[in-house]
């Protein structure tokens, strides 16, 4: 009997089919709670809460403290102790955003009105005691679009140096062999880890890169070029422009012998990988193949 | 390229295609709704701070996973009396102006909300999973981790428990 009526409830059996194994008034019975609880729903709402609503909150990232003191003396070890409830207190207020491939993201600044536009693959993060009223300072990996109210200093610190403010709009692209500075209102000083500095004026741009800020690039643009749907490149080492093409395309590229001491300049689409691929190498003469996600370059 | 629920637009996806089920589902063990809400979103947070641990062909397992975890932690629990609304879209007939016959539908839905309410959890679980949000059993034993066999025991002895409550009532509906 269960079985014909787990056929009839999957809607493999008939009405009919089922009545020849249990009696009429049963079914009856059965059917009318069946079609009474299918009528049914907890809340015709079908709105629970608003996905940006947990999209949009900082992550709470836990870092784990590795222990690189574990082998040493006891006095080391009481050291330990005491950084790591450093750490343990001061990590909560760490606030982390991050993109990845072929993702860009705005976020508000704690300051209520200055905002950043992460590129593909960077991530900004700040510690809430470095946002007061004299100061707001973040870290960036990658590079990312400010847009900054006047106010109190704003820094900016990347792997390379670091970029103050008072209120402008500016872009910075940190790779892990230099760092470039695009400023499109306003001006900003920006001083590499060597302690040099340059000004960075509305409509230039500085590159910082084997160790020397090289001659300003004088921009065009009102806004970084991908923001809309092509990335460009003025005078760009080879390597940056290959660091933009991975994280842009979620490719690993591998260089093999090709000669890194050139520049780029021009444009490519950041929704073609072959057509960009095409206008990024076909100049060097550098050849490629794409397999899967790895790119390998050859000349 | 593996789509990774750290991308907003796939996980406006899995959000737009899980709520309401995983809501459901917390409110059938709850019985509370606003609290069976705030438990979902609270999945779908964990989910996107974990979001590059869990791959997208497990995300419906996790979530339920931390929507039982989020159910077992709340020690709160009142008695359940379930309340539904009428599905909307759901047309009434021409009887069913009748005054008496809804009345005698409003008292036979009030019955068996409270029989429902006082099934076993587990089985009021997969037995409202499977006829109100339709779910497959081959699905709901997935998600829950259940055999096939147990989840059909779980529907077909709600399904009975339920004809042996209502028994005692007169004439049902009819």
């Amino acid at each position: 009997m269960n079985e014909q009526l787990l056929k009839w409830l999957n809607g493999e059996l008939s009405e009919d089919e089922l009545k020849k194994t249990i009696p009429a008034h049963d079914m009856l019975k059965y059917k009318q709670i069946i079609e009474e609880v299918e009528r049914w729903v907890p809340d015709n709402d079908s709105v629970v809460f608003n996905p940006k609503d947990v999209t949009s909150q900082p992550k709470k990232i836990k870092r784990r403290f590795i222990n690189p003191w574990i082998t040493m003396s006891v006095a080391a070890s009481v050291l330990l102790v005491v950084s790591t409830m450093l750490w343990l207190s001061i990590s909560p207020d760490i606030t982390t955003y991050s993109t990845s491939t072929a993702q860009t993201k705005e976020i508000l600044l704690p300051d209520g009105t200055s905002k950043i536009t992460l590129a593909p693959d960077s991530e900004v993060s700040w510690h809430e005691g470095d946002w007061s009223v004299n100061k707001r300072n973040l870290i960036l990996k990658g590079k990312a679009l400010f847009v900054v109210r006047s106010g109190s200093p704003f820094e900016v610190k990347t792997g390379n140096g670091k970029v103050e403010v008072l209120g402008t709009t500016f872009e910075v692209d940190e790779f892990e062999e230099g760092l470039n500075v695009v400023c499109y209102e306003g001006s900003v000083k920006t001083t590499a880890n060597d302690n040099r500095s340059v000004i960075v004026e509305g409509g230039e741009a500085y590159l910082y890169y084997e160790g020397e800020w090289e001659d300003r690039i004088n921009i065009g643009d009102s806004s970084p070029s991908w923001l809309k749907s092509e990335t460009k490149f003025e005078k760009a080492p080879l390597i940056q422009v290959i660091k933009s093409l991975e994280k842009l395309y979620n490719i690993e590229i591998f260089l093999g012998s090709i000669s890194l001491k050139r520049r780029f300049t021009g444009s490519y689409p950041n929704d073609k990988l072959d057509v960009a691929l095409q206008i990024v190498f076909n100049p060097f003469e550098i050849s490629y193949e794409l397999k899967g996600n790895k790119l390998y370059l050859t000349e | 390229m593996d789509k990774s629920v750290c991308e907003e637009q796939v996980f406006n996806d899995v959000h737009s295609s899980h709520v309401v089920t995983l809501r459901n589902f917390l409110y059938y063990k709850l019985g509370d709704l606003e609290k069976a809400k705030d438990y979902t979103q609270e999945a779908f947070v964990r989910l996107w701070d974990n979001c590059s641990k869990v791959s997208l062909d497990k995300v419906k397992s996790y979530l339920f996973t931390i929507a039982n975890r989020l159910f077992l932690d709340d020690t709160d629990h009142q008695k359940v009396a379930l309340k539904f609304q009428i599905r909307s879209g759901v047309s009434e007939s021409q009887q069913e102006n009748n005054p008496e016959f809804l009345y005698r539908q409003e008292e036979f839905k009030i019955r068996l909300e409270e029989a429902v309410s006082n099934l076993p959890e587990k089985q009021r679980v997969v037995f409202l999973m499977s006829r109100i949000d339709k779910i497959k059993n081959k699905e709901i034993a997935k998600e829950l981790n259940l055999s096939i066999k147990t989840v059909e025991k779980h529907i077909s002895n709600s399904l009975k428990t339920l004809k042996a409550n209502l028994d005692e009532l007169n004439g049902l509906k009819i």
